[in-house]
């Protein structure tokens, strides 16, 4: 039992869990502060499409990347485009910029695919995800972009709470709101493509928003809601690797149904 | 009764003026004109209330004051800055005070955040806390008189205590301009009068020049200097004895308003529609 433990796929799972839920406790809770669930829906297909590209390009010998940078690439063209649509506050235009660039990702996501049906399984691999299957420079990607994430989040912290919290009154108080909500929206699109390797495009949200969502109904003060959902992901992942090992189920989706029933639970209980 | 000394003083201050507006139009679209052909002066220490129906442009005056709009034709003076050229310089002189309905109530943020946040902020990204922001911040509240709040979360606050956390939020940058858009929405009549208590106290004590919108003029009109009226242009702007006359506040609203005369010979209107 104790060699299982040992084994690099596992140790590999438990690192990107690890990184999977401070992704989850900043840009997760932002998320929720924000408002702008929709946002992690359309970044996680757009990257789902920049993958397809780059698998696109990698099989016609054009250029050879990570899947994962090409959805990078995507989820934060997206994110500009939503940062550019909500640049005066407009939340509802930024939603439906987001709609409009979620139906043309999805578009381009079959569209590439369908250029490459030998290799069409990597890509909707990517729909689904696997902790289970992780590389080693799929790691490293991971683990750079959630430094990059915790950065930001250490350096401009009061930034990003000020124009969450009062966009008008931060513009007021001298704040580049537009400025801080371009990276605070860059930044929460590289979290879900983090998130999205290992748990796919699908539980993106099971692990983006439900956990932040939870610990944010009644949260006291910020810095616990962070807290608070680090270890609602952070527990959820580890119960679904325990399932899976049981049982042959997908422990991304244990996890998202492990951080939803809790928020669901913390709802009813506050009738 | 129209007290003619306080209508002179009024037009003496003016002289001093810290904010001047001069023929400002203002259009979001470039069709439509939400502000036209607009010219006053406020002068220092002068305690100012904009009032006019929905619609009439009030937010858009104050925002183009405190350069978050630019005007389309005109050019306004804060403090002989120019909104539209620096609006950086200009904000660092006003402490302004948004409806508390354009605030996130999704946030558990705690009042010390919220009080600190707006002084911070004037300081740059990555500046630090230091003892004395965190003195100034808990002088601020305490100047509104909830000093017991530091510690509490924001949306636990009852709406007048949100608005007073605000009110030291402006406070703590120590402005020598307050704006305020609303200061009395959606209060309760004793929130309202504390809230009027520490605006006459800001003025007689401090001498700070402030200038509020308001949708219901009575509970700061006897300690008004300036009142406009506003309807996307000046109908009326002067001493509030002058201004309150049947037939502006008809031309303002567009029907007849009713108004009450007090002891003091100043003229309340008596609004129906109130801001939610």
């Amino acid at each position: 039992m104790l060699e299982i433990l040992t084994t690099p796929y596992l140790l590999r799972a438990l690192i990107a869990l690890f990184l999977i839920s401070i992704n989850a406790a900043l840009s997760g809770s932002f998320t929720v502060f924000r408002g702008q669930s929709f946002l992690v829906a359309g970044a996680a297909h757009a990257a789902l499409a920049g993958a397809a590209l780059a698998i696109v390009l990698e099989v016609y010998g054009v250029l050879s990347m990570n899947p994962l940078m090409g959805g990078l690439i995507f989820a934060v063209l997206m994110a500009i485009s939503a940062g550019y649509a909500s640049r005066e506050g407009k939340s509802e235009r930024s939603e439906t910029a987001i709609g409009v660039a979620f139906a043309v990702s999805m578009s381009l996501a079959i569209l590439f695919i369908s250029v490459i049906p030998e290799y069409s399984s990597r890509a909707w691999g990517l729909l689904m995800g696997d902790l289970m299957l992780l590389t080693e420079q799929d790691i490293l990607l991971m683990l750079l972009a959630t430094i990059a994430v915790i950065a930001f989040f250490v350096l401009f912290y009061r930034e990003f709470l000020f124009i969450s919290f009062d966009m008008e009154g931060a513009i007021a108080y001298g704040v580049n709101a537009s400025r801080y909500n371009y990276l605070l929206t860059i930044l929460i699109a590289t979290s879900v493509v983090v998130i999205l390797k290992g748990v796919g495009a699908i539980l993106v949200y099971a692990m983006l928003i439900a956990p932040a969502a939870a610990a944010n109904e009644g949260g006291r003060s910020i810095n616990s809601v962070i807290a608070i959902t680090f270890l609602i992901a952070l527990l959820s992942g580890l119960a679904g690797i325990v399932v899976s090992f049981a049982f042959p189920l997908s422990p991304g989706a244990i996890a998202g149904l492990i951080a939803g029933s809790v928020y669901f639970i913390k709802i009813i209980k506050r009738g | 009764m129209i007290s003619g000394k306080s209508v002179q003083e009024a037009l003496e201050k003016k002289k001093g003026a810290v904010v001047r507006v001069e023929k400002v139009s203002f259009s979001y679209d470039g069709r439509v004109d939400v502000l036209k052909n607009i010219s006053f002066e406020v002068g220092r220490g002068d305690f100012t209330a904009i009032m006019g129906p929905n619609g009439s442009g009030k937010s858009t005056l104050i925002k183009l004051l405190i350069g978050l709009l630019k005007p389309t034709t005109g050019r306004i003076e804060v403090m002989g800055l120019d909104p539209a050229e620096d609006p950086r310089s200009v904000q660092r002189v006003v402490g302004y005070m948004p409806q508390r309905d354009s605030i996130s109530k999704n946030l558990p943020v705690k009042v010390s955040d919220v009080v600190l946040l707006g002084r911070m902020s004037r300081k740059g990204p990555l500046s630090i806390t230091t003892p004395s922001d965190l003195r100034e911040a808990k002088r601020a509240l305490e100047y509104v008189g909830v000093p017991e709040l530091w510690n509490r979360p924001f949306s636990a606050l009852s709406g007048g205590q949100q608005q007073k956390v605000l009110l030291a939020r402006a406070l703590a940058v120590e402005p020598q301009i307050l704006v305020l858009d609303e200061p009395f929405s959606a209060m309760d009549v004793p929130s309202q009068e504390s809230i009027v208590e520490i605006l006459n106290a800001l003025k007689e004590e401090r001498g700070m020049t402030i200038i509020t919108i308001v949708h219901d003029v009575n509970p700061i009109l006897h300690h008004l200097d300036l009142l406009m009226l506003l309807n996307r242009r000046v109908v009326a702007f002067g001493h509030p004895l002058e201004v309150l006359t049947d037939r502006y506040l008809l031309e303002t609203y567009g029907a007849p308003v009713r108004t009450v005369t007090c002891e003091s010979g100043y003229c309340h209107p008596i609004l129906g529609d109130r801001h939610a």
